[in-house]
């Protein structure tokens, strides 16, 4: 069954290996017929948004569904920030090994959605700490 | 002697300033876990315990696979020692053959080909010995005991089935035995069915080769799911062991302090291969 994505005028999309804009001035409407890695601009996390580890580890899965071919190298990465999350904060282990399932099974897309819920909790867990720094 | 000015440039007074701003921000952090100004736990202690129990036992269950895909990775090691030595007996019946067909006498072809017959047994034999625990991927796949299902996580959802090949001499590899097709026949020797044997030994070959790249692609998936398994594993420990103590605040410091290693550059993220750095890019 296709994906069918609607791309506003300007919107880009990373669409299995491809950067793909609307360079239109009205939206579009794209169907994917087949399975490749997609991810959409407001999905997208770059080097310098990757800012906080939860943000890291989602900047890393991002390269693993985007470049499954350099797999190895990221996994490594992405062991290093995890495990230096949990022991930061041992509470976020439920979602890690969520998330670590999804990995497991391939599913990057979903891990990804999954590390958005991580970097909301990262956000709520900073947010009691932040009150004494953030006049820094 | 005159004081030398000294200059900062811009690039070092950016990285100073990083630091100083390091310094208050872990300064603050530590204030607010001296004085333990208590904000409500999110997770009261019951829960906890509960949560680090199960993560606890996940982490055993997880074990266990990762056991098994040790077994699997013994299995595949042994199928594949065993297409190794099977590739040097078809070069010594190959060689068998060769001679054969230059051979001057009928007796010695006859005698060449009685070694080549015996070569071909000791191939089912070898078959035969290249089993690992009962499962054996070199027997004939209709077999039950050829195929072996490799499961990576605990509800086993997640898993690759090794399939094997048959790969005895006749019914497996086609190869043609002396006896079904005479090297000398009619009181001559027969180029044909040599030939025939001959070509049979070069495809049996090229068969082999391509069952060992399947074997080989298999291992190196069950190797690298072992790596993942004993991250996930080593994490849910680790998080298990903390998860009683887990205090809020404490995370909260934990964590911005955490995050202001990273910035600093401990753990640099500046290794997307060049393809993906050049989509990123466009971002």
């Amino acid at each position: 069954m296709a994906l069918k994505l609607s791309l506003k005028p300007g919107e880009r999309l990373i669409l299995g290996g491809a950067v793909v804009k609307n360079g239109g001035s009205s939206s579009c409407e794209l169907l994917i017929e087949n399975r490749v890695p997609i991810l959409r601009e407001k999905d997208i996390l770059t080097e310098e948004g990757a800012d906080s580890p939860c943000r890291r580890i989602y900047y890393v899965i991002q390269l693993m569904y985007i470049d499954e071919g350099n797999l190895a190298s990221y996994t490594r990465l992405y062991w290093n920030l995890v495990h230096d999350l949990v022991q930061a904060a041992p509470s976020t282990v439920a979602l890690i090994d969520a998330i670590n399932e999804q990995i497991l099974g391939q599913r990057y897309y979903q891990a990804l959605k999954l590390t958005r819920k991580l970097i909301a909790y990262e956000e709520e867990v900073l947010s009691r700490v932040s009150g004494g720094t953030e006049n820094l | 002697m005159a004081m030398q000015p000294i200059t900062l440039t811009s690039g070092m007074r950016a990285n100073l300033v990083s630091l100083q701003q390091t310094n208050s921000f872990m300064e603050v952090t530590q204030k607010r876990l001296a004085t333990g100004k208590k904000v409500n736990s999110a997770l009261d202690d019951p829960v906890a315990y509960f949560t680090a129990v199960a993560h606890e036992q996940r982490a055993a269950d997880l074990a266990s696979r990762k056991d098994e895909m040790s077994e699997a990775v013994q299995l595949v090691k042994a199928a594949d020692t065993g297409i190794e030595s099977i590739k040097t007996l078809i070069a010594a019946a190959k060689s068998l053959a060769t001679s054969a067909l230059s051979a001057d006498t009928t007796t010695a072809a006859s005698t060449l080909a009685s070694q080549y017959d015996e070569v071909l047994n000791q191939i089912d034999l070898m078959v035969a010995d290249s089993g690992y625990k009962g499962v054996n991927l070199l027997k004939d796949p209709d077999d039950p005991g050829s195929t072996l299902t490799v499961k990576f996580d605990e509800t086993g959802a997640s898993n690759l089935s090794l399939q094997g090949f048959d790969a005895s001499a006749v019914t497996g590899l086609s190869l043609v035995s002396s006896s079904t097709s005479a090297w000398v026949d009619g009181g001559a020797i027969s180029t044909t069915n040599i030939e025939a044997a001959i070509t049979a030994l070069d495809n049996a070959m090229i068969t082999l080769r391509t069952e060992s790249s399947k074997l080989a692609n298999n291992l190196s998936i069950i190797t690298a799911r072992q790596e993942f398994t004993q991250g996930m594993i080593n994490v849910l420990k680790d998080g298990a062991a903390n998860l009683t103590n887990a205090d809020m605040n404490e995370e909260g410091a934990n964590m911005l302090m955490l995050q202001t290693r990273q910035a600093l550059g401990t753990t640099s993220l500046s290794l997307a291969s060049q393809a993906a750095q050049s989509v990123l890019r466009l971002f």
